[in-house]
């Protein structure tokens, strides 16, 4: 994946200037006092609700949520086994299995929390003479074993593709970069991003460090 | 702090309805290799995701090694992993496991029949 990332990446830095800009909402000051009273040591992603009007929005944020939330020190459930679980017992839509109860979930992963994720954008615009691609997503992290949100978060991406170089050039780019886009599904890209910026502990308003992090902190 | 070579593309994958879950387990396999070499850790999930590729084509013994490798790497996953080995109780490569029908849904290694192609395991 990371080679492909590459190529993509190199691929546009020859067609055009690449803007990233992560247009965060300014973050309010977070409230960690429930967070550092539950002290997670494992997490459980539901899957994201789709609020975008793409169809793989919510398995492309729901795949890549592992990465970060790990990397900052927790376990995280077995992501498709877990669709697999609910598949088995009729649950295959966000919606039902986000209404599920904290304690059934709890009893069956015996996770000590639960990410609730809605995707709110997903997908590219193209306009003439460039195409924008865009993932927002919100968060929110629920104890499992008491019903307490922990922590909450919304982040915002925007990647967008075009270039000086004269209109001809700003066409062409426009162009390609569609194709481009078609081919990588820069999307899925952008999603893994706004997950590492949205679920990384170590960041103003973010998470906190989890038990496997070695920044963890003790009480 | 881990190695992330194969896990969540192939997560990705099998969520969009993947039809190879051969190949998939083949770039996990490939993973154990570069992770060891690398030293590094494989990420939580990762046995268990090849479990179910493993069961997907009808290997119920090498995906209970699997789910049992996540519950020694990661003790948080004892309550989910004791649950799926309850449900798979019993389970080898001549049956079939109940997760390896996932609905609308049919991998066509699944081992459904009742004669499975047992030749295509090595050792």
């Amino acid at each position: 994946m990371t080679r492909t990332l590459y190529k993509h990446f190199r691929l546009l830095g020859t067609l055009g200037v690449i803007l990233l800009t992560g247009c965060a909402a300014p973050q309010q000051q977070v409230d960690y006092t429930a967070f550092r009273e539950s002290r997670p040591a494992s997490i459980l992603v539901l899957p994201p609700l789709n609020e975008s009007l793409e169809v793989q929005a919510s398995n492309a944020v729901l795949a890549q949520a592992t990465l970060p939330l790990a990397e900052s020190g927790y376990y995280v459930v077995p992501v498709a086994v877990m669709a697999e679980t609910f598949r088995q017992n009729g649950l295959t839509t966000p919606a039902d299995i986000q209404e599920l109860p904290a304690k059934k979930l709890h009893d069956i992963f015996g996770a000590d929390a639960a990410l609730y994720m809605t995707v709110k954008n997903y997908g590219s615009s193209y306009a003439v003479i460039s195409s924008t691609t865009r993932v927002s997503i919100d968060a929110e992290l629920i104890d499992l074993r008491s019903g307490a949100k922990l922590w909450a978060g919304h982040k915002e991406l925007a990647q967008s593709s075009g270039s000086g170089g004269g209109l001809i050039g700003m066409l062409v780019n426009a162009v390609v970069t569609q194709i481009a886009n078609n081919l990588s599904d820069q999307s899925y890209h952008v999603a893994g991003t706004t997950n590492l910026l949205l679920l990384s502990a170590g960041q103003q308003g973010g998470i906190l460090y989890g038990p496997r992090s070695a920044k963890y902190e003790l009480r | 702090m881990y190695s992330w070579d194969s896990y969540q593309p192939a997560v990705y994958d099998y969520l969009q309805g993947d039809e190879d879950p051969a190949a998939k387990a083949l770039a996990m396999e490939k993973n154990i290799e570069t992770a060891r070499s690398g030293n590094k850790a494989l990420p939580p999930g990762f046995h268990a995701h090849l479990g179910l590729l493993y069961l997907q084509q009808g290997k119920g013994s090498q995906a209970m090694e699997q789910i049992q490798s996540e519950r020694t790497a990661f003790p948080e996953s004892a309550p989910f992993m004791d649950f799926l080995l309850r449900q798979n109780k019993g389970s080898n490569d001549k049956q079939d496991v109940s997760m390896t029908t996932p609905n609308g849904r049919q991998a066509p290694a699944t081992a459904r029949s009742v004669e499975p192609t047992k030749a295509k395991q090595p050792s």
